[in-house]
């Protein structure tokens, strides 16, 4: 039996086992589960497990009623609220009604920017010798000094005033943010890979803003439509004329770029590209005129290495998150003298 | 101790050796000193206007009196405040005066611009 999804500001009432209901205030989706002793909603966290043997694509549900539909391409004909569970990416969709258009979306609940650190902790009682005797003191390691974990924009920010005395925060700030526009907006790091539908009579799609933090930058591949015009950032218009009366459907890929400094950028992102960041913004630190800092070299030396580190970013997602990583010589001095 | 108008001037006073005495006036009075320190705002802003990116670099300039704005905050980070105490004093020294130390003045001055604008590491 096909289970209902319902949209909604409240939960519905008289649930069945397995009915899932998504909260439109929160953006949460919740799933009625009965643990053996009482029902209740607990949230769908949509983790991604081990990808499992494919399945065929589930049956439309009855008329007016919400399709929860697992398999490798998405359900034809979905209602505004349908979900969708892609068996290959491990993704859940949901088939949203904008006003406009209708498209799938991600149901993921998106992690809201890291807050500050706590304070550090009282110190713990010296060791005093155990049943083995007395052990040296043991130096005390330096786990409050920030900048020790994966990078994030204190880090970045501390790194660039280390290196550049007499610099002043807000420029630091402001010189970040840009390095970090310029690396995704270059390398298109973040992309998004969409499946849409186009009803009867609409013209337009618009993907821009993908979420709170994240605008669309560029269109990297799209399918479906034999008329399109593009209308950057984020937005498709059928240009056939009449408009078509029937269903059109398709699939896009997009990159995105971040709208403003606190969007959350990943882990990822700050473990493998934290120097290429750091290089982007201490080259146009560097290139700035006038000030006690200004080092047209050091600029021009740090630029390239941003550069570099865009073009491997971009190999990096072109071939899917999958290299083996940049290419290196065997140390010259392992081969003996010649 | 936070870092205030007023404290700078304090302090500024201290370095002239103008501090007030039991009886009589100081050689320069608050005006004066704090007209200087309007006068070292305008040339932060000119030569380090990134110092003013949060005040805001559309925004005028403030302009200080005192005694009302003694206890007014700093406006701009703490690494320009060394620089703007040797531009109080040294322009204060430039003023014709008997006990006016030209040379000092040209080196208070001078160390201004240097700690501006001069990589001094």
């Amino acid at each position: 039996m096909a289970s209902t999804t319902t949209i909604g500001d409240t939960p519905p009432v008289s649930p069945a086992v397995g009915d899932a209901w998504w909260d439109s205030v929160e953006g949460q989706l919740y799933v009625w589960f009965n643990d053996g002793t009482s029902s209740q909603w607990v949230p769908a966290s949509n983790q991604p497990g081990a990808a499992g043997p494919s399945g065929p694509a589930g049956v439309p549900g009855p008329t007016g009623q919400s399709v929860v539909a697992i398999g490798d391409v998405p359900p034809a004909n979905p209602q505004p609220g349908d979900t969708w569970w892609d068996g290959i990416s491990g993704q859940l969709y949901i088939w949203v009604d904008d006003g406009t258009s209708q498209q799938w979306v991600i149901a993921v609940n998106q992690l809201g920017p890291e807050g500050p650190p706590g304070p550090r902790g009282p110190k713990g009682d010296s060791y005093s010798g155990g049943p083995g005797g007395p052990l040296l003191p043991t130096p005390e390691l330096a786990s409050d000094l920030p900048g020790l974990c994966n990078g994030s924009l204190e880090t970045l920010y501390d790194q660039v005033q280390l290196q550049i005395p007499g610099v002043t925060t807000d420029n630091v700030k402001l010189q970040a943010w840009r390095a970090i526009f310029s690396f995704y907006t270059s390398s298109t790091y973040r992309r998004e890979h969409v499946f849409w539908r186009m009803d009867p009579g609409v013209a337009t799609l618009s993907f821009d803003p993908w979420d709170a933090h994240w605008r669309v930058c560029r269109f990297l591949g799209f399918r479906g439509l034999s008329k399109p015009k593009f209308e950057p950032p984020g937005r498709v218009r059928d240009l056939s004329y009449p408009i078509p009366d029937t269903t059109r459907s398709g699939e896009v890929i997009l990159a995105l770029r971040p709208d403003c400094i606190d969007a959350p950028l990943g882990d990822d992102a700050w473990a493998m590209w934290f120097d290429t960041f750091l290089a982007g913004t201490l080259s146009r630190l560097f290139m700035q005129p006038g000030k006690p800092y200004s080092d047209a070299q050091m600029g021009k030396l740090q630029a390239l290495m941003f550069r570099h580190g865009v073009v491997q970013a971009r190999a990096h997602v072109q071939s899917g998150y999958i290299t083996e990583g940049v290419s290196w010589s065997f140390p010259y001095y392992a081969g003996g003298r010649q | 101790m936070a870092r205030t108008v007023g404290v700078l001037i304090a302090e500024a006073r201290q370095l002239l050796n103008d501090e007030v005495p039991i009886s009589g006036l100081p050689r320069y009075a608050d005006d004066e000193l704090v007209a200087a320190l309007n006068e070292g705002l305008l040339q932060v802003r000119s030569k380090r206007p990134d110092a003013w990116l949060r005040y805001g670099l559309r925004t005028a300039t403030p302009v200080y009196a005192l005694p009302a704005d003694a206890n007014k905050e700093f406006p701009i980070e703490d690494q320009f405040y060394s620089p703007l105490l040797f531009y109080v004093v040294g322009r204060s020294e430039l003023t014709e005066d008997t006990f006016a130390d030209d040379g000092r003045a040209v080196t208070l001055m001078s160390k201004f611009a240097a700690m501006l604008l001069k990589h001094t590491g």
